[in-house]
């Protein structure tokens, strides 16, 4: 009886246990609910980012008797642990086939197929790549005045440096993307001095900028990969409206998502299509989970479910990979990093 | 027989595991020793509502953040080097309450910062000193007035004095009497940091001293300043380099 007790206790906590570390992952059937992976141990570490082929989590450590560097795991592959990628660190900045080499006053790229490298005069600051690879953008402010008085000037050059032209300057403003080979995606403050903030269309061909959206504090604006949507929230607006918001990059009025929806938010590609992964916002969730919405047609789905697939995300530190399939994250409970296959 | 046997095994089993259930959600919780010692989480949230973006919402958390890394030698020079309060976003004039009992100690005390307006709430009974900063008018209470948890005594603000460019409540929690440590609020405070720290925060992470690149990379693992004291994060090997 007594034996049978403990039994029947080992199998209800057994069958409680989840995420499941990385030796016992195994692939779940394509109709389960996603399983989360362990990848790391020890409570190693944080800002996991992306393998530019999205086959590999990467992440910066030094472990305890190890050397510095740039450490990876195969997400098709776990039980192989983590393996030291790199020792540059500025291999973390790897964009198609260019690294990011900003240093305290100059900015150089290094073309990795052929080894070669150039300065741009982009001062120290990272640099954007157009979706072609020919151009880049960046944006310079002035970093010693107060918020107020801050004045952010947006720069366009060729991939090799030449034709350096300041295109834009913008009050309180930023460089949110690339819309297309011939557009950039800015923020910044009317310049009317209503105090709104908004967001614009940049036509790098006569410098016209078209408002796409404002609000009084409009935040994180995030490019869809296609270029085609804009996501971004507004907060404390006495008239309500706070939330999370998409616009087209072709005009329109933006679109205010569904109060649920309010949360963290990426983009990612389905089928070729832009989604919007977003992590709900829930004061004293015990758990996060990932919906997907549709930017054309707001309808939300959930792709994760609390009680199926308990995970928690630590201090916001989540990336989807390339392909869109899989979240690193880091995982609350324990401090290491996981991984998730989205259905 | 044995058919019978093996069915009255799998009842007694069924019966166990319904017995073992009923026993283990009725067994009494553990009852919390009675001590002198305060909460390991003395402090409450400072506002009343629940976060959201009609509301308030984390902005730049305590410690080594990027932000303050880039700033270390200027605005964050005299809390060494790093962000030394936490910074909670909110339209101006939300009302703000006191974290914990205690006693007014100061209103408007320039020499701690935090203008336009800022207060100060000494709370002996655990030790620590809390300061509310960026403040949308001079809060209408007098030293020595004493204050209970959740008593409202104060309205947030905006550093700008604009309302509409980034209004929030800068809070600092330092040692009492001599309020020249600052402690990360995190560990101190009764909230789930890691739903709050989902969205609204600036986002940008923690800086790297990539000769121990794992360290103050947690919102709950950071470093205790003290006023004037040498820059924590003037990192030989910092990342990222540049902003």
């Amino acid at each position: 009886m007594r034996r049978s007790a403990i039994l029947l206790l080992l199998v209800l906590l057994l069958s409680t246990a989840a995420p499941v570390s990385m030796s016992q992952a195994a692939a779940p059937a394509a109709a389960e609910p996603p399983v989360p992976v362990r990848l790391t141990s020890g409570g190693c570490c944080t800002q996991p980012f992306w393998s530019p082929d999205g086959t590999q989590v990467r992440y910066i450590d030094r472990p305890p008797g190890g050397k510095l560097g740039i450490y990876g795991v195969d997400v098709d592959d776990v039980k192989k642990g983590p393996s030291l990628i790199s020792e540059r660190i500025e291999d973390s900045r790897i964009v198609g086939d260019f690294r990011v080499e900003a240093n305290d006053a100059t900015t150089t790229l290094v073309r990795l197929s052929d080894g070669k490298q150039w300065r741009v005069p982009a001062q120290g600051r990272n640099v954007l790549f157009s979706p072609d690879f020919k151009r880049i953008a960046w944006s310079i402010t002035d970093d010693t005045l107060s918020p107020e008085r801050q004045v952010a000037a947006i720069w366009v050059a060729a991939v090799d440096g030449s034709g350096a032209k300041r295109v834009a300057s913008v009050r309180r403003g930023s460089l949110s993307g690339w819309i297309s080979g011939d557009a950039l995606l800015v923020a910044g403050q009317d310049p009317k001095s209503t105090g709104e903030q908004v967001l614009w269309s940049l036509a790098l061909a006569n410098g016209q900028l078209t408002e796409l959206a404002r609000a009084e504090r409009l935040r994180s604006a995030v490019l869809s990969p296609s270029g085609r949507w804009v996501v971004y929230y507004t907060t404390f607006d006495s008239g309500g409206g706070n939330g999370l918001w998409v616009a087209s990059t072709s005009g329109g009025k933006p679109k205010a998502l569904p109060r649920n929806a309010f949360g963290a938010y990426q983009w990612r590609r389905v089928g070729g299509a832009d989604r919007l992964l977003i992590v709900p916002f829930r004061p004293e969730a015990r758990h996060h989970e990932f919906w997907q919405l549709d930017p054309q047609t707001l309808k939300m789905i959930p792709l994760t479910n609390a009680d199926e697939t308990p995970f928690k995300i630590a201090n916001g530190d989540w990336r989807v990979s390339p392909g869109g399939d899989y979240i690193a994250y880091v995982e609350s409970r324990d401090r290491n990093i996981w991984v998730l296959k989205l259905p | 027989m044995a058919q019978f046997d093996d069915r009255s095994l799998r009842s007694g089993h069924i019966l166990l595991a319904w017995l073992l259930i009923v026993l283990f959600l009725a067994a009494p919780a553990p009852v919390q020793a009675q001590s002198s010692q305060p909460p390991e989480r003395p402090f409450i949230l400072p506002f009343r509502d629940p976060p959201g973006p009609d509301t308030w919402l984390l902005g730049q958390t305590y410690g080594n953040t990027v932000g303050a890394y880039f700033n270390r030698a200027t605005t964050y020079r005299y809390s060494q080097g790093i962000h030394f309060g936490i910074d909670l976003s909110a339209p101006c004039g939300t009302p703000i309450v006191a974290v914990a009992d205690g006693v007014v100690a100061l209103v408007d005390a320039r020499a701690y910062g935090s203008a336009p307006h800022n207060l100060i709430i000494d709370h002996p009974q655990l030790k620590y000193s809390t300061l509310y900063g960026h403040l949308l008018e001079r809060p209408k209470l007098a030293p020595g007035q004493k204050v209970k948890q959740g008593e409202v005594v104060a309205l947030s603000g905006d550093p700008d004095e604009t309302c509409s460019g980034r209004p929030h409540l800068h809070l600092e929690v330092r040692d009492y009497p001599g309020r020249s440590w600052k402690y990360n609020p995190i560990p101190l405070m009764r909230a789930d940091w890691d739903n709050l720290a989902l969205v609204g925060s600036f986002g940008r992470g923690f800086e790297r001293d990539l000769d121990d690149p794992r360290k103050w990379q947690q919102l709950d693992d950071q470093p205790a300043a003290v006023t004037g004291g040498r820059l924590l994060n003037d990192f030989r090997n910092p990342w990222p380099k540049t902003r």
